[in-house]
This record gives C-alpha cells, sequence and structure tokens, in this order.
C-alpha cells in the first residue's frame, strides 16, 4: 500500500502540487490521469524520490518515505519497481544485460541463476528469444515490454508505470494494459499508472485519480467515471467525439 | 562530488565498468595520440634547425630541445587537451543523454548512487591510464619525431642521440606524469559533470558536450601553470 499525506510541491513561485491525498491499494491498478502539465509526472517523481516534497508524507505500507536519508531509502526503493515513457532502457546493454542488471547490483544470485530467471521473466513479457538484442534494435513496445521486464526484476512490492501507451498502436497497447494487469494481478504489487488514455483506464484499471491543477478532484473506478457528473472530468474523460458517443449510448 | 566518492552499491561490478573505460579513454585513443605528437616531434626538431643558424650553437640543441619540449609540455599538456576534446566531450554526451533519455533516473529509482556508477568509473580509468598514454606520447614523440628530422636531413643521427641525451634527469617525466594525473582527474570529473547535470534535449547534450571541453581546457590550462610553479620552481 502506498498512502500520501497532504503532498504540496513548488519550483520556485508556482505551485504544482496542492495538498495531495491518497490511498493505492495493493494488487490493483491505481490510474492516476489529468491533463498535461496538471502535476501528474511531478507527483510521480516525487512519489519515486526523483524529487523532494516541501511538505506532506509518503508511507509505503508503515514506512515513511520522506523523512527517510538516502541510505535508509534505498531499502524502500529495492521495492519499488518503475516502467518509464521512453522505457530508460540502458543503451549499452542488451535486452538480457539490462533485466539481469538490478540482480546483479542487488543479489547474490549465480549467472545461472540470473539467466534462469531472465529466461521466466522474458517469458512472462513476451520478449524470448530477444535477449541478445540491443535497444536500438527493439520497436517500441519491445522496449516497453523490456523495461517491464527489468522493473520487475526483483519482485518489487510496488510499480510505477509513467504513460505505458505513448507512441504504441492500439494493439501494442493493449497488449501491454493486458501485461500491466497480468504482473499486477501474479505478484500482488501496488501499480501506480500515470496516463492520459482513456482506452486503458477502461480496460484495466481498478482506482482511478483525478489530477486537476496539482489537486486531486476526484477519484473513483472505471464505471463510475463513465456516469460522474463532475465538469472537469468530464471535459477530461470526453474530450473526443468517440467517447461522447460511448457516454449517450451508457446513459 | 561528494556522491562520486561515497560508498558504492557493489565494488564487485567497478573492475569491469574501469576496464571497459581505460579501453574507451586509453586504449582507443593511442592512435591518434601517437600520429598527432610524432608530427609534433618532428616539428619541434625542424624549428629548432631552422632557428639554429649560428655556428655557435652546437646541432645536438635538436635533440636536446626536442626531447625538453615533449616531455615537458607536449606530452603531458598537448596529449591531455587532446584526449580532453575526444573523450571529454564523448564523456559528456554518453552522460547527458543518459540523463535526458530517463536512464540515470532509472538508476537511482532502483537505489543505485548513479553518480558514482557512472563517474567514478571513469575518473578512475583516466586517472589510471593517462599517465601511461603520455609516457607513450614521451616515446613516440622524441624517437618519431627524431626519426623524421633525421630522414628528412635536418640533423644527423649521431647529434640528435647526444642531445636527447644530454642532462637527462628523471624528475621532468615524473613532473609531466604528476601533472597528467591532474589533467585526467579535472577532465574526466569537468566532463561528467556538465553531462550529468545536462537539462533538456539533444540540443542541450550538445551545448553540455562543448561546455565540458571547453571548462575542462580552461582549468587544465590553470592547472597546468600552478603545478608547473609548485613543481619546477
Amino acid at each position: 500500500m502506498i498512502r500520501l499525506e497532504s503532498l504540496q510541491k513548488s519550483f520556485g513561485d508556482h505551485q504544482v502540487l496542492k495538498g495531495i491525498t491518497a490511498v493505492f491499494e495493493p494488487g490493483k491498478v491505481n490510474f492516476i490521469i489529468g491533463k498535461s502539465g496538471e502535476g501528474k509526472s511531478v507527483l510521480a517523481r516525487c512519489m519515486v524520490g526523483l524529487e523532494e516534497v516541501n511538505s506532506g508524507n509518503i508511507f509505503y505500507d508503515q514506512a515513511e518515505f520522506t523523512k527517510m536519508d538516502r541510505w535508509e531509502r534505498k531499502h524502500v526503493r529495492k521495492d519499488i519497481g518503475m516502467l518509464f515513457q521512453g522505457a530508460a532502457l540502458f543503451d549499452s546493454m542488451t535486452v538480457e544485460e539490462n533485466v539481469q542488471f538490478p540482480m546483479k547490483m542487488f543479489t547474490t544470485m549465480t549467472a545461472k541463476e540470473r539467466a534462469d530467471k531472465t529466461e521466466e521473466i522474458l517469458e512472462d513479457v513476451g520478449l524470448i528469444g530477444k535477449n541478445k538484442l540491443y535497444p536500438s534494435e527493439l520497436s517500441g513496445g519491445m522496449k516497453k515490454r523490456t523495461g517491464l521486464a527489468r522493473a520487475i526484476a526483483l519482485n518489487p512490492k510496488y510499480l510505477f508505470v509513467d504513460e505505458p501507451n505513448s507512441g504504441l498502436d492500439p494493439v501494442t497497447s493493449l497488449m501491454i494494459d493486458k501485461l500491466v494487469r497480468e504482473i499486477t494481478d501474479r505478484y500482488k504489487m501496488t501499480t501506480v499508472v500515470i496516463s492520459h488514455d482513456m482506452n486503458s483506464v477502461i480496460e484495466i484499471s481498478d482506482a482511478i485519480f483525478f489530477i486537476s491543477k496539482g489537486e486531486f478532484v476526484w477519484s473513483g473506478d472505471r464505471n463510475s467515471i463513465l456516469k460522474v457528473n463532475h465538469p472537469l472530468l468530464n471535459d477530461f474523460v470526453f474530450a473526443s467525439q468517440f467517447m461522447k458517443e460511448i457516454r449517450e449510448k451508457f446513459r | 562530488m561528494i556522491q562520486v566518492f561515497t560508498k558504492p552499491e557493489r565494488w564487485k561490478v567497478y573492475p569491469k565498468l574501469i576496464t571497459k573505460e581505460m579501453d574507451k579513454i586509453g586504449l582507443q585513443s593511442v592512435g591518434i595520440m601517437s600520429l598527432l605528437v610524432l608530427f609534433m616531434g618532428a616539428v619541434v626538431a625542424v624549428q629548432t634547425a631552422s632557428n639554429i643558424e649560428s655556428g655557435w650553437v652546437p646541432r645536438w640543441t635538436i635533440g636536446y630541445t626536442t626531447r625538453q619540449s615533449i616531455i615537458l609540455e607536449f606530452s603531458s599538456t598537448i596529449v591531455c587537451l587532446i584526449i580532453t576534446g575526444k573523450v571529454g566531450s564523448n564523456i559528456a554526451s554518453e552522460i547527458g543523454t543518459m540523463r535526458i533519455t530517463d536512464q540515470i533516473d532509472a538508476l537511482d529509482i532502483m537505489g543505485i548512487n548513479s553518480a558514482s556508477y557512472l563517474i567514478l568509473p571513469k575518473i578512475i580509468a583516466a586517472v589510471f591510464i593517462l599517465p601511461f598514454l603520455v609516457l607513450l606520447a614521451m616515446f613516440v614523440g622524441v624517437f618519431g619525431g627524431g626519426a623524421i628530422a633525421i630522414l628528412s636531413g635536418v640533423v644527423s643521427i649521431t647529434d640528435f642521440e647526444a642531445g636527447a641525451q644530454y642532462d637527462f634527469r628523471v624528475w621532468d617525466v615524473m613532473y609531466s606524469l604528476i601533472k597528467t594525473v591532474f589533467f585526467a582527474f579535472i577532465m574526466s570529473s569537468v566532463s561528467s559533470y556538465h553531462g550529468y547535470y545536462t537539462r533538456g534535449g539533444a540540443l542541450e547534450v550538445g551545448q553540455s558536450s562543448t561546455r565540458a571541453v571547453v571548462y575542462s581546457i580552461i582549468i587544465i590550462m590553470i592547472a597546468n601553470f600552478l603545478l608547473t610553479q609548485l613543481l619546477l620552481l
């Protein structure tokens, strides 16, 4: 479980997060949605410790992340996996080496054990036989799957996924969505997805948090998001003609 | 900088990283460095010869001047400047690209000290391998340069050999190597710093790379003056 209490973050005079409070349950796919520039990515960066909050608390289960120093955070960070928008694969390493990297750094596994575990994970994400390819030789979807494989290499308790479908075709997007869902269910992770892709939200979300101007102005699930009468949320969710038609049918 | 020298997560992975960096920084620069220093030696020999018109100045001065110029200044300072142009920009752009493509954030999220993991091997490799490169530069510069001067008829082999051996002091070589260690540290750390703090996109990576080379060269030249004052006077 991840718990946020009154998170505030400013860059100079510009306050980006204005008292975010939320609970992300384990075993669930939690979506943070919102328009570009509303604070989604800053919130995610604060949650994983890439940015320091000005005030408020972040709890990973009982551990108060915001109060920890760098060394204490290392222990929590080993339980965090993150898939970046651009996958952030290490260019100089092959698919296999990327996946094995966290194992090499943090475990005492033998080369054989690492290889077996890598095969297992690559099978999970559908990348069997791609072990020796470099990131430059991979398609966008394969990069995301490799990134996901690396993120789950140490069986993390918390998984962050930043814009999983950006730059992907609808079929590959769906494949990535399902993969996130499967992995969350299998490993009982607390998954937090940052996205503005409503297809993904409807497809795999358990809980949804809508951020606007640095605040969570609505939270609920995928059934209620289509019914709710919230002007800001409706503007976002039913921005496209296609979604407007769905709303009409839903009504 | 403090983060770079804090205890790494796993020392075991560092020897491989350092070896890889030594190859990139040192071995892959041997060719270009040898070529440049060879002609530098030859030019010093030819220029010295062309400036010795007086019969009072012995011809072996050509060998002596070539050796001293190469050992004291060209092998360390000029070679380090060449390496800065080649390797410094490479270090800054490599780390800068990692920064803008979130690879450094990925390391940080894993709980890895990214500054130490990425920068420390480069500093250790540069400080270790560049003195060897400079020793090679001394050899190639003096003997290769001399050989070209002899073959082009500027000086006889006997005169050049006599000059190259005249009043040889091991301290001169040591002085040059000490300077190299400082220059290697400056080059690798300044370039890494500019790469690590890159923000933005491809354009900013290019700018970081240019800044890395410019600042490294300026600091190396200032350090050169200070070290020369300190070590030779």
